[in-house]
């Protein structure tokens, strides 16, 4: 039984809206997938060379075990953010005679093949070929892998054993989250030595195989204990979203922007979604929190110009970023009344325009306030990129919205849950990585540095004060699309 | 108030409506009945612009609706639940209505008052969201919120669905009072042969993409369609 259940979750892979929508979107997934992991097994390669250019007298392998628990910190601050929710797309099975046992144990098996492990291996394996089995002995760097391996293994278990007991609450994955950031903050400045784990992992491996064994049996405990808290949650209102809730105010707020006419009212009406559904709310809440951490750590003066343009551009417009990437798919569910209603699409965009805009401001006034104690020099920069972010990317935010967003739950699982996500909406990021590093060093090239920033702020304010005529641009775009965006939703 | 020529959907090779010529005038209660996939909220969706036809016209009040916006402002419509904000309460949902509708909250408590004994006091003052209510309810809420600003156009796909005995008279007495009081044109599809004859004073049975059957509804009527359906 667990095999027929096992080959459904195949069959549930290759016939995904992802995979058979449409012949370009496949190409793309599996180009930026391939990309992805070529890029893992090309750095695998070339690690051991990086090492020995980084420090020749020091032993490799004790330089990249050095690495190690960086590695790890992130691979585990990733896994809380991004691993799938094992209990996905499961409520199916629960009526059917299968037993909970069966059942857990699926899921756990399933959740095995993740990219995570894949891209531990080639991460690493290369260097174990090439650098310990050379240094050391061929069975040692089997043992070095297999080791990096399980604690990958080990990572996975803990993240569902927290997934389970943190349900839909998303206050302990981003505590653990916090956590996590803030020892690697500090092993990064040098606060918390952690070298001597670095040196008792090689030293336990050199003893044969007890470092796996010390492993394995934690391991096999958390599987036990993932298994037990899997078969206690299988109800609806664990694994689904049948909860119900107390309705929350926001109140005040609310009646002002209802003064403002219709697309005041949209706006009332969306800062609701954000507020009262889960994933738009964390997306809220993750967009504060890097606003907070990168603004303190990135925009010292030791930093260089263009790292600190990159980021004071992403920051700007970080809530822009994070919620304006899965714009109209917030509201998928109810699209079919948005595009019944008694205003037009115009209108309709003018509200998101508005709304972005003020997001825009908010999180700029917010980094604004920070710079003034950290390092006010940077505030005239920091307003011609809110500038261009609110005259300029602001347009291809919401132009990018119309190219086939996708049906999505804003109130699913908030973590582990890329529903929505589009590559489309993805490539949006890459005019955001040109700018600073590409189109800004050429113009400073030509035309000097006062030229280019005044040249990006007047694009900006152009943006701003003829936002009208680009919203009735875009309006026709979406016009054009406006059928297959309406069965986009209702796939 | 509504006119319809040369229809047709396909959604590839699968044709979903094919309609040559159909007309309903201003004030009629036109039922459409049909099993299922026979096209009703296909035709329903063309009417509201939420999908394109492959060929044809559709036009409400003279005008058409494909890419336009002034149908909107005398329309009301409740297809399914993709009608609904699930995370607002029923009262938020009906004053964001209101206010699209230029509805004032005095006017807006009065219409409705009109409703207590359909809601069954399951619905206001709840402080619950919608997504939180039950199936019926979110029918409820939904009817209901079409009718706000009595538009002279409603559009209700299967509004008996869902719905305990006593709403559905209930409801089937609502429709009936709208029509009366404000001339609406209604364009109602049921597969409750009982209800649609109730509340309708023509009916269009759609097979297969096709019209096979316009009745106006006299004597008869109930019996003829289920002859027709047996």
């Amino acid at each position: 039984m667990l095999v027929t259940l096992l080959k459904h979750s195949r069959l549930a892979f290759w016939r995904s809206k992802t995979l058979t929508r449409s012949l370009a979107t496949t190409i793309l997934t599996w180009l930026m997938i391939g990309m992805m992991l070529m890029n893992a097994l090309i750095l695998g390669v070339m690690l051991s060379k990086i090492v020995s250019e980084i420090d020749p007298d020091t032993d490799p392998v004790a330089l990249v075990n050095g690495l190690l628990l960086f590695y790890w910190l992130f691979e585990l601050l990733l896994r809380i953010f991004f691993q799938r929710n094992v209990t996905l797309n499961i409520q199916y099975y629960l009526v059917q005679r299968l037993s909970r046992q069966l059942l857990s144990h699926f899921m756990l098996i399933k959740s095995w093949v993740n990219l995570f492990l894949v891209l531990t291996f080639l991460l690493f394996a290369p260097f174990a070929y090439q650098s310990v089995s050379v240094l050391y002995s061929p069975s040692i760097a089997l043992l070095w892998l297999g080791s990096l391996l399980s604690i990958s293994f080990f990572m996975h278990h803990i993240v569902i054993a927290i997934q389970q007991v943190a349900k839909d609450n998303i206050w302990l994955p981003l505590i653990v989250g916090l956590f996590l950031i803030a020892l690697i903050y500090l092993s990064i400045a040098g606060i918390l030595d952690f070298s001597w784990l670095d040196q008792g992992f090689m030293q336990l491996i050199g003893q044969g195989p007890i470092l796996l064994i010390f492993i394995l049996i934690p391991i096999t405990s958390l599987y036990f204990i993932d298994a037990r808290l899997l078969r206690h949650n299988l109800y609806l209102d664990s694994i689904g979203s049948r909860r119900i809730h107390v309705v929350k105010g926001i109140g005040r707020w609310v009646s002002y922007l209802n003064s403002l006419g219709i697309p005041g009212q949209l706006i009332a009406l969306e800062l609701r979604l954000i507020w009262r559904n889960k994933r738009s709310r964390y997306y809220l809440i993750m967009g504060a929190i890097m606003l907070l951490f990168f603004t303190f750590i990135f925009m010292r003066a030791d930093e260089t110009a263009t790292m600190q343009d990159l980021y004071m551009l992403m920051l700007s417009g970080v809530i822009m970023i994070n919620y304006g990437q899965l714009l109209f798919s917030w509201e998928s569910h109810y699209f079919d009344f948005i595009m019944t209603s008694n205003f037009s699409v115009k209108t309709y965009l003018t509200s998101k325009f508005i709304l972005l805009l003020c997001f825009n401001s908010l999180s700029t006034i917010i980094i604004s306030i920070i710079l003034t104690f950290v390092n006010y020099r940077l505030i005239p920069e920091l307003i011609i990129w809110y500038l261009l972010n609110s005259g300029f990317f602001i347009f291809i935010f919401i132009w990018a919205a119309t190219l086939g967003p996708k049906r999505m739950d804003a109130n699913a699982s908030v973590l582990f849950n890329s529903e929505g996500a589009n590559v489309f909406r993805f490539l949006v990021i890459i005019p955001y990585l040109l700018i600073p590093f590409g189109v800004v060093y050429l113009l400073e090239l030509i035309m000097g540095k006062f030229w280019t920033y005044g040249s990006l702020a007047c694009l900006g304010v152009l943006g701003i004060v003829l936002h009208k005529y680009v919203l009735n641009s875009i309006a026709e775009c979406f016009n054009r699309r406006k059928y297959k965006i309406l069965n986009g939703f209702r796939e | 108030m509504v006119k319809v020529e040369n229809l047709k959907k396909q959604f590839g090779n699968i044709t979903a409506i094919d309609i040559d010529r159909l007309s309903i005038p201003k004030g009629q209660k036109f039922g459409l009945v049909g099993n299922n996939g026979a096209g009703k909220t296909t035709l329903f969706r063309l009417v509201l612009d939420l999908i394109k036809p492959t060929h044809g016209e559709i036009l409400v009040n003279g005008n058409p609706v494909v890419l336009k916006d002034e149908w909107k402002a005398f329309t009301g419509s409740f297809l399914d639940e993709s009608f609904l904000i699930g995370f607002l309460s029923p009262e938020e949902y009906f004053d964001f209505i209101a206010q699209l509708q230029s509805v004032e909250k005095v006017e807006l408590d009065t219409f409705l008052d009109r409703f207590n004994m359909f809601f069954n006091d399951e619905v206001l003052g709840k402080k619950k969201y919608i997504r939180d209510m039950s199936r019926g309810n979110q029918r409820k809420i939904g009817i209901v919120g079409s009718m706000i600003g009595s538009p002279k156009l409603l559009v209700l796909d299967e509004p008996f669905a869902n719905l305990d005995p006593s709403s559905q008279r209930q409801l089937s007495l609502i429709l009936r009072e709208e029509q009366q009081f404000h001339d609406t044109t209604m364009l109602i599809s049921s597969h409750d042969l009982t209800h649609v004859t109730e509340v309708s004073d023509r009916i269009v049975v759609l097979e297969k993409s096709k019209i096979v059957k316009d009745l106006s509804v006299g004597q008869n009527a109930l019996a003829d369609l289920e002859m027709y359906f047996s």
